[in-house]
């Protein structure tokens, strides 16, 4: 087992208050969030997403490390646009002048306003995904996404891809580990070597896993076919999700967070 | 080249709840120029075995001797280049590792990362082709358009290309029709002829093993249960059949004649004519009709 250390959209089962939440009513507060993060623009204002972030964390209940792992991968990311930021940003006063580069108060200003904003949403969606069975988002997906099927938008063929992406990550990492073998068994070189020889190692875990892929695909459409599936139409479901009381208070109470977070930071 | 287990263990998902112990302190021999069949129950760590022939899996304890080459717990990775190629190892679905354009450079990849000459090994791709029941005019022809048995034999070709002392087949002849299964079944007997080199072959058909192999390996929830030489395993249908295993049908048939009109043949895995032989020579008052 060589990818035990990728997490994607890990769910962590748990009885926190956010676990516990309509999956509906987290999707909406992300979005919200969201919303609310791009509104933010000052030191105070990102002082009080931080405080807010910080309680979200503890109704949360879930392990640091968990979050931390999900924010590895954006960390270059993050310290690319702080970079871009501090050094191409003037305004205000000059800081540090070494020969071309000059680095202005708002540039660094500017740099660590956006790293931050790039965590916190980083964060909050990990929070979603590690609260919120796949099951139960797709659901709340696509009962959100129901009032559009009248536009067209085919709300319940969204889900259903989401939930058959999600379902063959495990099965392509198995194929994956799999066709590294077989190449490794033919002298294929993954870890060390030169870079054409990496290159072409590559190469042949690639083309194998996506003829793979498209392969299972194909089955899998032709069996959905087979039995008939059209599962939109008049499908009633096991699993019932329940808005409750307190799903409309969250939502309440991170709007108006988030006036008061506009109003607040001036 | 003969590969030796010296108590070798492993474990998957070591450090986790889900550890599992697949081998528990195997010791083996695999004969040089043999075909061993490794035979056993899903699960019972067959592929394990084998995959620490190649170094794809390290020993958690123990080592293993391939030639005059060591694999221990700490052996480095990159000293194990030159052991894959002496150890040419076709998984099942072998057909799914083909990735090149062509067949012919398909053919090739194993070769070049062995750092063989090139223009040699291009030279004997007819050949090897021809080896596999195949003929030089698919070289030019993409490996996806070939049909499944053909893809396979390709995958094959393309172990075979890497010249191996050591070749390990795990299940080759999975998923194809019975004529399909024959014809593996058939060229591999005749490389391994030719070429006197080791075989060590994976599988749940007891034809193929009972055709093919010299030796047979046992394995059971991470151990080697019974071994021996073919005839006398395949003999043992009590204990088999107790591991949940079956006999070849020529064993079957055998032991059904042997009770059914009592002849006493020299042992039940006979080949159809010498079999034939000994019921002839058995007197007629035995009942025979």
């Amino acid at each position: 087992m060589m990818f035990k250390h990728i997490i994607i959209g890990q769910y962590l089962p748990g009885q926190s208050f956010l676990h516990r939440m309509d999956a509906r009513a987290k999707l909406a507060a992300v979005f919200l969030l969201i919303i609310v993060l791009f509104l933010v623009h000052t030191w105070k204002g990102y002082g009080l997403a931080v405080i807010g972030a910080c309680g979200l964390f503890f109704l949360a209940g879930v392990p640091f490390r968990y979050i931390r792992k999900g924010m590895y991968p954006i960390l270059i990311f993050v310290v690319f646009s702080f970079l871009l930021h501090a050094f191409f940003t003037q305004e205000g006063d000059i800081l540090v002048s070494v020969g071309v580069l000059t680095i202005y108060t708002g540039g660094l200003e500017k740099g660590v306003f956006i790293s931050l904003r790039l965590l916190l949403l980083v964060f909050v969606t990990s929070l979603l995904t590690l609260t919120t069975s796949p099951v139960d988002l797709t659901d709340a997906l696509e009962r959100i996404l129901t009032p559009l099927k009248r536009l067209g938008v085919p709300a319940h063929e969204i889900a259903l891809m989401m939930s058959i992406a999600i379902r063959f990550i495990p099965t392509l990492l198995q194929e994956t580990e799999k066709i590294i073998k077989a190449q490794t068994a033919r002298g294929a070189d993954f870890g060390k070597g030169s870079l054409t020889a990496r290159a072409q190692a590559f190469v042949s875990l690639l083309v194998p896993l996506f003829v793979r892929a498209f392969k299972r695909a194909e089955d899998l459409a032709i069996a959905m076919e087979a039995r008939g599936y059209d599962g939109g139409r008049g499908r009633t479901k096991f699993r019932q999700l329940t808005w409750q009381a307190k799903d409309s208070a969250a939502c309440i109470v991170i709007v108006i967070f988030g006036i008061a977070m506009v109003i607040f930071q001036g | 080249m003969k590969v030796v287990f010296e108590r070798v263990s492993h474990s998957y998902m070591t450090k986790t709840p889900f550890e599992k112990q697949a081998l528990k302190k195997v010791s083996t021999v695999f004969e040089g120029g043999k075909v061993t069949a490794v035979i056993g129950q899903t699960g019972s760590g067959k592929s394990t075995l084998v995959q620490h022939i190649n170094g794809l899996l390290r020993p958690a304890a123990g080592k293993i001797i391939i030639g005059n080459r060591e694999i221990t717990p700490k052996t480095k990775s990159k000293t194990l280049k030159e052991l894959r190629q002496q150890v040419g190892m076709v998984f099942q679905y072998p057909e799914h590792q083909l990735f090149e354009e062509t067949v012919e450079k398909d053919l090739l990849f194993g070769p070049r990362n062995a750092g063989f000459p090139e223009a040699e090994t291009k030279r004997k791709l007819p050949e090897l082709l021809k080896r596999v029941g195949l003929n030089d005019t698919f070289l030019s022809r993409s490996p996806f358009e070939l049909s499944g048995g053909q893809m396979r034999r390709v995958a094959l070709a393309g172990i075979l290309a890497m010249d191996p002392e050591v070749l390990i087949l795990d299940e080759p002849t999975a998923g194809l029709d019975p004529q399909g299964k024959k014809e593996i079944v058939t060229l591999l007997k005749v490389w391994q002829q030719q070429t006197k080199r080791t075989m060590i072959l994976i599988t749940h058909n007891m034809e193929e093993a009972a055709e093919l192999a010299d030796d047979i390996r046992v394995m059971e929830a991470g151990e080697i249960v019974l071994e021996g030489i073919t005839e006398d395993i395949f003999t043992r249908d009590k204990e088999l059949s107790a591991l949940n295993l079956d006999v070849p049908d020529r064993v079957k048939i055998l032991k059904f004649l042997s009770t059914a009109v009592s002849v006493t043949f020299t042992n039940c895995f006979l080949p159809a004519e010498r079999a034939a032989d000994e019921l002839e020579a058995t007197p007629k008052q035995r009942g025979l009709p």
